[in-house]
């Protein structure tokens, strides 16, 4: 489903396609239509950039699963996971940039360079990607969440309260996944404050805990939630 | 895919409350595909919204029953028609009437403000504008008026009679689909993390509202209060209907759908605004919000509301939060 379709189609109807595949998500897209309309794209360009995508994808989605399953290894066969992992991100990257370059148009490769870049420690190339993704879609819910994961790797809480924000109106589920990442990022500087207040990290442990009693409390104005209940 | 992003953008472009002005939390409402909003058409809805003369004492307007400064409602138990026959039902808020998935007290089959309008304009059973029987007259008196020659003509550019009782009936739809409220204190807090817009009363009040506790928001839930809301990508909703805790002579949904269960059963009605809207419950039987509190503490008339066993300032604090739902904005716009 995250893939691109298959290449075996006519030029006409390439660019719809590739433009309506799904994104990479964590969580099924949020309520949030996109803003903008679709643009035409160069059929050569929507072919290459496909093609580097899908390939891309795989490498990223092999990647991910050999992460997830490398999680409590200790010592060298931990080291060896962590280089291995490093590695594919790397190629996927490579493979996205290649997508996002020849259809600058994708916002879905741009938005998994700022992933890909991110987790590669590269946080300013991962913002100026989530930039290029969300300038297309101002709305894109799963690159507003990544680039306020980014955030909190620069410290940048503001900016990434206000990304919470932004997905608390539109994609509760996106907002839920940051929210999760801010409880990780104060655990972390609790215990390595590199160069942080104490004061200032307790003070998003405590905006957080509001944040998510708030979210809890008012689930139900979110259009995904359908509550019906009738007393009889 | 596509086409529901296409659909939704043609939306967005045709509504004047489209999504860059939207409330957060909103999704844009579903819009009939034969009643597109125009501005054009929008104005001149609201220009028959306040129009006296189509009521049958030549002053009842829309407008009579649903006035602005009270997030239109009217401040009555029950209004009272255009012939003089009083109401057996309590004017509701038409704030955010466009995402209703049912309108009316008591209605499952009236899904879209075009049908409900029907309603106040011709219904005999109570009477409420008298439009029926005078529809020529009306026509008449529309088409004599250079103003609304010009205004249909405008709102509905190409047709060879523009004036007609159907389009009357879309053109107040439209203009009341602009009816939008989500800027209250509660919004600015929950949405725009601005701590001012709730008081700590009204936090603790959230909480209870929200709470199994007190269940207020089973009911009184989505983004309107009122149930699941009907919007682009959620248009298969079903509306909430209760049980009235309050002991009546109206059969409610019954009269509708002849089911016995159905007795005493309405539509959950809207909170928002709700401290302008009193009095309250489809008979605006209770007076003030501290009358409804205290009649849901005790339990209400009849099954199943339990008691609350709500302390004085837990009372306090739920009034606060009913409070914090006011968006002064809309109540003050013109």
């Amino acid at each position: 489903m995250n893939r691109l379709p298959s290449i075996i189609c006519t030029t006409a109807v390439t660019a719809a396609l590739l433009l309506s595949a799904a994104p990479a998500r964590a969580v099924p897209d949020g309520p949030i239509a996109d803003a903008k309309p679709v643009t035409a794209v160069a059929p050569e360009g929507a072919m290459a950039a496909r093609l580097a995508y899908n390939v891309g994808y795989e490498v990223f989605e092999k990647t991910q699963l050999e992460e997830a399953a490398s999680v409590g290894l200790t010592g060298a066969k931990a080291k060896a996971a962590q280089a291995k992992m490093l590695a594919g991100y790397r190629e996927a990257r490579e493979r996205f940039d290649a997508a996002a370059k020849a259809d600058p148009s994708v916002k879905e490769a741009w938005n998994l360079v700022g992933y890909t870049n991110r987790r590669l420690g590269d946080y300013e190339a991962s913002l100026a990607a989530y930039e290029k993704a969300l300038a297309i879609n101002p709305t894109y819910s799963e690159a507003i969440e990544y680039r306020g994961e980014a955030y909190l790797a620069l410290n940048r809480v503001d900016d990434a309260k206000t990304a919470y924000m932004t997905l608390f109106a539109g994609s509760r589920a996106h907002a839920a996944i940051l929210l999760s990442a801010m409880r990780t990022w104060v655990i972390e500087r609790r215990a390595r404050p590199a160069g942080l207040a104490k004061a200032d990290v307790d003070a998003l442990a405590q905006w957080i805990e509001e944040r998510a009693s708030v979210a809890q409390q008012t689930a139900s104005l979110s259009p995904d939630v359908v509550v019906v209940r009738r007393w009889d | 895919m596509l086409r529901a992003v296409a659909l939704g953008c043609a939306l967005l472009a045709l509504v004047p409350v489209a999504a860059a002005t939207l409330p957060p939390g909103f999704a844009p409402p579903v819009i009939p595909a034969d009643n597109p909003q125009t501005p054009a058409k929008i104005a001149l809805g609201q220009q028959l919204f306040f129009e006296g003369r189509l009521a049958a004492d030549g002053k009842l307007a829309c407008a009579g029953c649903h006035l602005p400064a009270l997030a239109y409602s009217d401040g009555r138990s029950t209004p009272r028609g255009a012939t003089g026959q009083v109401l057996p039902r309590n004017a509701p808020s038409l704030a955010n009437v466009a995402w209703l998935p049912a309108l009316g007290w008591a209605s499952r089959t009236t899904v879209t403000l075009e049908q409900q309008m029907l309603v106040p304009l011709f219904g005999q059973h109570p009477v409420e504008m008298g439009m029926s029987g005078r529809e020529s007259q009306v026509l008449s008196m529309l088409r004599s008026d250079a103003g609304y020659v010009q205004a249909f003509a405008q709102a509905f550019a190409g047709q060879d009679q523009s004036i007609t009782l159907d389009n009357m009936v879309r053109a107040i739809a439209a203009f009341e689909r602009t009816l939008v409220s989500g800027r209250s204190g509660f919004d600015r807090y929950v949405f725009d993390d601005d701590r001012s817009g709730m008081s700590d009363t009204a936090r603790r009040g959230m909480a209870l509202f929200y709470s199994p506790r007190t269940q207020c928001g089973e009911c009184h839930s989505g983004i309107n209060f009122s149930g699941p809301v009907r919007s682009v990508g959620h248009e298969e909703v079903t509306p909430v209907f209760g049980r009235s805790a309050i002991a009546s002579a109206d059969s409610g949904l019954m009269q509708e759908s002849g089911a016995a269960t159905d007795r005493g059963v309405f539509r959950v009605p809207s909170l928002r605004n709700v401290a302008l809207t009193a009095p309250y419950m489809h008979d605006g039987s209770l007076p003030s919000l501290q009358a409804v509190i205290e009649f849901y503490d005790g339990g209400g008339h009849q099954r199943p509301v339990r008691p609350l066993g709500l302390s004085r300032s837990e009372k306090a604090d739920i009034a606060a939060f009913l409070h914090s739902l006011t968006d002064a904005a809309f109540a003050a716009a013109p």
